[in-house]
């Protein structure tokens, strides 16, 4: 009678056990369930960023309240998590690309045209860099142009060479291997001109035209 | 019966999951500004002291502290407490191009000038902790003076006791590198409580 006892005893300590582990372990998925699925939201928008927070124009990305007081809570944690200091997006603007026009990544394998239209701000530079932000060091020293050095046409229009090789005009000469970065910033953009001078800004941004492949 | 239930509580469970990890999310978002060390503040930290100007290396240096510097601007920038009193921050704006940037310890830029703006070329500027003290007005009143000066003083209310100034000097071309570093060299910023000490030393 009593090793019957022994070993009801043990039965019900086993399945104690068991559900008490299944239970742990069910708790445990959902808080690592829970991190996961904050930590992936909240990187991709501190990195990617939303339509509440970002406009795309063709290529270019736009954090639309950078460097602003007041912005939200995430543009705020992008700009710490990446140790930025953007002037505010009512006086600067910062484009970045990391496609070309038909979404293909930007690689320096490849040889690109940039074509675009008189942009209305005080000066502008375009310059390129590594995924990771940094400088391109390439043997030129042909990493960026800026609106002051352009050669335009008489309409005002430009292109720019992207090329590993060197280019007649406007060239900025590509190395770094893949997933290039192009920043557009543009200083002297005025509040006071409205929303409509943003607007055509962006309209006149350079269409990233992929070229030749080696 | 059991059917239900089951996708009853599946359903429950998957709702209870997402707004765990909402919280969680919610308190990444809102604490990242207080909490990165790869903030701008952080990354000044190893290469700056406080209220003291410093002009950044190049943007292909591989000791500049920043990522995504326009290789055709040089930068000065002065992280300053205003703990101890005011801050003078003092820059040639030879151009209109020139713009120097006030932020917040969290990067919010809340005040900035340009050379296009105060159309002198230097400009002096006292940065306080007086909240009574309104930026916008402080900047009408330094445009509306008519004429061109060889310095213009400014009073700047900081929103907090600490922040960073960024000082820009776009290159028109790389050949004014060396003149445009001359003049970026000429730029400093100072607690205002030594500055006067100094000119009672000097007495």
């Amino acid at each position: 009678m009593k090793s019957r006892i022994v070993y009801f005893a043990n039965i019900v300590r086993r399945y104690r056990h068991a559900a008490l582990l299944a239970f742990t372990g069910r708790i445990i998925m959902f808080i690592a369930g829970g991190i996961a699925i904050g930590l992936m939201s909240a990187w991709y928008m501190i990195e990617k960023g939303s339509p509440l927070t970002t406009t795309y124009s063709g290529s270019w990305h736009l954090w639309t309240q950078d460097g602003n007081v007041g912005a939200d809570p995430y543009t705020l944690a992008h700009m710490s998590r990446g140790g930025r200091l953007p002037i505010t997006s009512s006086s600067a603007l910062y484009f970045t690309a990391i496609t070309d026009s038909d979404g293909e990544e930007l690689a320096a394998d490849c040889d690109y045209i940039l074509a675009g239209k008189p942009l209305d701000t005080d000066w502008w530079s375009l310059a390129l860099y590594k995924h990771d932000g940094t400088s391109i060091s390439n043997k030129s020293q042909r990493s960026s142009i800026n609106s002051g050095t352009l050669l335009r046409e008489n309409n005002g229009n430009y292109k720019i060479n992207l090329a590993r090789t060197v280019r007649p005009g406007n060239w900025i000469e590509l190395a770094g291997g893949q997933q290039l970065v192009l920043m557009l910033r543009l200083y002297g953009i005025h509040a006071t001109k409205d929303a409509q001078r943003s607007d055509s800004i962006e309209q006149n941004l350079p269409i990233i035209r992929r070229q030749d492949c080696h | 019966m059991p059917l239900n239930f089951s996708i009853s509580r599946l359903i429950f469970r998957l709702i209870t999951l997402v707004v765990f990890g909402a919280v969680i999310h919610i308190c990444i978002i809102l604490t990242m500004p207080y909490v990165s060390k790869g903030d701008a503040w952080g990354r000044l930290e190893t290469s700056s002291k406080v209220n003291e100007l410093a002009i950044l290396p190049n943007a292909s240096s591989p000791n500049r502290p920043f990522a995504f510097m326009a290789p055709d601007v040089l930068y000065a920038t002065c992280r300053y407490d205003l703990t101890d009193g005011p801050l003078q921050l003092r820059s040639p704006l030879p151009n209109d191009l020139w713009s120097i940037a006030l932020y917040n310890r969290y990067g919010e830029n809340y005040y900035l000038i340009s050379g296009r703006d105060v159309q002198s070329n230097a400009v002096n500027l006292l940065v306080v902790n007086d909240k009574t003290i309104d930026n916008d007005k402080q900047e009408e009143q330094s445009i509306s003076q008519s004429g061109t000066n060889a310095l213009r003083d400014i009073t700047i209310s900081a929103p907090s006791k600490t922040g960073i100034i960024v000082i820009r000097a776009p290159l028109l071309t790389p050949a004014f590198n060396d003149e445009v570093s001359t003049q970026l060299a000429k730029a400093y910023c100072k607690p205002i409580s030594f500055a006067q000490q100094a000119l009672v030393d000097r007495k």
